[in-house]
């Protein structure tokens, strides 16, 4: 009896392992930074990384046959991470910019995003970026908004772990205002209906989110491409659209 | 991977300004620490109430991380005084409240450490217990916990960079700002660990330099 | 009036009770020798009378005021010298310094007077020449008589000994014992705890034995060695003697 169940046992535990290994597609390592909500944020009950990206990362992943595994890193982890081989793309609502195209390749545009500047509700003189001159501006570290920051003139830059943290400095009066990604501000207000900000708009220029490959990877950065584009005409695209915006 | 020396070079001075503001907190913590620490070691000695106050301190601010702190500081005080804290007078309160608790168990164990004698001696003669902890326990117990004060600054030194989530820009900050606009991380920390060892190495010689000035008499 | 005055002194240390019960007078002048086995409450007798420990019942007496802790202590302890097996010198400080602490903190004198007696004192225990070395660059005896010059610069009007030869090398026990001779000569009120036989018969004016934490018996040296009442007394004079 006893010898019966360890056979089927040993049987069982080889069938679901040449199971594994036929549907076993090759893996594509994903990173990321999630705190940056829509795009990519940790969902508290699974711990599991969700957004935007995410599920366009999955799509992409079906039209390819790669299995997408996501890896949370901090921001600046990114990039060297991709270049010495420890993922492979990278996901991250990342805008595509002269200086990190000179080290990675960015594949077709997959978002535009807008910047926007946000201050607090009873603020009426900071209107644009001529505003925030000698200011205090709160961003988070080496985002977009931490790069056009630099470029304001007397500008006091406070640059913060996460964009949550940069608009609460805001809130409590420890910054004039912040940069930000419009629908990262959007989602934060949001969640935050009692919080004393507001923010202005679309402001800055086109900014435009690329997936990051290795320069040599250029393979597979057709295949992505193609992939990009084959989601967006059949609708798969607007779908995720939906959902997160 | 091959190492730009070229890269290394260019990020220091800029790495520089950071580890000047390290080397700034760490010091004014330090020196708020010792004090604080040596109070709380003496009420800890004693038999008042605020003895009970003083392990209070010294538990929670060892049993908490230095990075829960700082945020408690930053963000905890403002709405209680309806004004903001700035980032650099909130890192040198946290980092003085976090130092203060080592010190004072650092501070504590030297002064145990003297031997009963000194005291007997002392109140033999009528000194009080204050001028006997000021003139003959304190200057001795000082000497002994030079070692242990010179780590716990060195520990400081390196736990500072913690203060970066509120905006401060010390060395590693200073570092990671470098390295998301040249991608350079190897060559970026490289030098950033050069720092660091310049100055803690600093900091050792400083403490062998008043051990052996102080050793006459012991 | 007795300078000291000792009555029903019990001491215990949690449950072991040290002290059984001890009443005694000192007098103004008298040099009073403790002997006794050890671990009969010598030490403990003595750091009780300046309260370096404080006694579980009974009272002691100061020139007729009763030692009360947190009222008296700290102005008759200024009165009552302490020498000490181990010497516990100051090791931060320099043998003057450590003369000197005590006349400046808490009698309040200039310095150049504090250092004036120092040096009178130092001349007394023939350490002149020590006062600016630190108390590690002495012998024990030296540091001894440094410790005896420090008790001294308070001038008390009564000095305690516990065992103040017994950690020292045989040949610099003279030295010291010459030093406590001369005081007793002077006049000083002593209470010397010791295993030295020989001092309490030439300069004792009483000798007390200890037992068990109990004063069995107490005389002149000259009764006391030669006579012994008691067979405890005997008994541990035949093993000393
Ligand atoms: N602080 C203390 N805590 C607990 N027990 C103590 C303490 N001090 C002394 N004792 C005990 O009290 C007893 C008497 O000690 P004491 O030092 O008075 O003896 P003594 O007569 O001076 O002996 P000796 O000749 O060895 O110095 C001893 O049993 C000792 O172990
Ligand atoms: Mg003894």
């Amino acid at each position: 009896m006893k010898k019966t169940a360890f056979v089927l046992l040993v049987l069982s535990l080889m069938l679901t392992m040449t199971a594994t290994s036929i549907a076993a597609k090759p893996v594509l390592k994903v990173g990321t930074e999630a705190t940056f909500v829509p795009f990519e944020t940790v969902d508290e009950k699974t711990n599991e990384v969700i957004g935007f990206d995410v599920d366009l990362m999955k799509a992409i992943g079906d039209i390819i046959g790669y299995e997408i595994q996501f890896y949370n890193m901090g921001w600046d982890g990114l990039i060297p991470s991709l270049l010495n081989g420890n993922i492979d793309v990278i996901a991250a609502g990342m805008t595509i910019t002269e200086d990190r195209a000179k080290v990675v390749n960015f594949s077709d545009p997959y978002f535009e995003s807008v910047l926007t500047i946000v201050v607090r509700k009873d603020n009426n003189t900071i209107k644009g970026f001529e505003d925030l001159e000698n200011k205090t501006i709160a961003v988070q570290l080496n985002t977009t908004g931490d790069f056009v920051a630099e470029e304001i003139a007397g500008a006091r830059i406070a640059r913060y772990n996460t964009a949550p943290e940069a608009l609460q400095n805001v809130a409590m009066n420890a910054a004039h205002a912040s940069i930000i990604d419009l629908p990262v501000a959007e989602t934060y207000l949001a969640k935050n209906p009692n919080a004393p900000l507001k923010h202005l708009g679309a402001i800055a220029m086109n900014e435009f989110f690329g997936l990051a490959l290795r320069k040599q990877d250029t393979d597979l950065l057709k295949q992505i491409n193609a992939a990009l584009a084959q989601i967006r005409a059949d609708g798969t695209y607007q779908q995720i659209m939906d959902k997160w915006f | 991977m091959d190492f730009d020396w070229q890269v290394a070079w260019n990020s220091v001075p800029f790495l520089l300004q950071g580890a000047w503001l390290t080397i700034q907190l760490t010091t004014i913590a330090v020196f708020f620490g010792i004090i604080l620490g040596t109070i709380t070691a003496l009420l800890r000695l004693t038999k008042s109430p605020f003895k009970y106050l003083a392990i209070a301190y010294t538990d929670f601010m060892r049993g908490t991380p230095l990075l829960v702190q700082i945020f408690i500081i930053y963000y905890g005080f403002p709405p209680l005084i309806q004004r903001p804290i700035p980032a650099y007078i909130a890192a040198v309160i946290a980092l003085s409240l976090n130092s203060g608790a080592y010190v004072a168990e650092i501070i504590r164990s030297g002064i145990q450490s003297i031997e009963i004698g000194q005291t007997e001696a002392a109140l033999s003669l009528g000194l009080t217990y204050r001028q006997t902890m000021r003139h003959i326990i304190l200057p001795q117990a000082f000497k002994r916990v030079i070692p242990p004060l010179g780590n716990e600054f060195i520990a400081l030194l390196k736990d500072s960079s913690l203060v970066s989530v509120i905006a401060l820009e010390e060395l590693v900050r200073k570092a990671q700002i470098v390295i998301g606009r040249n991608f350079r991380p190897f060559e970026t920390y490289f030098v950033v660990a050069i720092m660091f060892l310049i100055m803690t190495v600093s900091i050792s010689q400083l403490v062998s330099y008043l051990e052996r000035r102080l050793k006459v008499g012991e | 009036m007795p300078i000291i005055q000792v009555k029903d002194l019990h001491k215990k240390f949690k449950s072991l009770e040290v002290l059984k019960g001890i009443s005694t007078e000192i007098h103004r002048g008298e040099v009073v020798v403790v002997i006794g086995p050890s671990g009969s409450g010598k030490s403990t007798f003595l750091r009780c009378l300046n309260f370096l420990e404080t006694p579980t019942s009974g009272q002691i007496f100061f020139n007729g005021e009763e030692i009360i802790p947190n009222k008296n202590l700290n102005v008759i302890r200024q009165e009552m010298g302490m020498v000490f097996q181990r010497f516990n010198l100051f090791p931060h400080m320099k043998v003057i310094d450590n003369v000197t602490l005590a006349p400046m903190k808490v009698r309040g004198l200039a310095e150049a007077e504090a250092i004036e007696r120092a040096y009178t004192l130092l001349d007394k225990v023939g350490l002149r020449d020590k006062a600016d070395s630190y108390p590690e660059q002495l012998s024990g005896g030296q540091q001894q008589r440094v410790a005896i010059a420090r008790a001294l610069a308070m001038q008390p009007q009564v000095m305690l000994f516990d065992e103040p030869t017994s950690a020292l090398d045989p040949e610099m026990i003279g030295d010291v014992l010459d030093v406590m001779k001369e005081l007793a000569k002077e006049g000083m009120t002593m209470v010397v705890v010791t295993h030295e036989m020989g001092f309490a018969r030439e300069v004792g004016d009483r000798v007390f034995f200890l037992d068990q934490g109990l004063l069995l018996e107490e005389n002149t040296p000259a009764q006391l060695f030669t006579n012994p009442q008691h067979p405890r007394t005997k008994e541990f004079l035949s093993k000393v003697l």
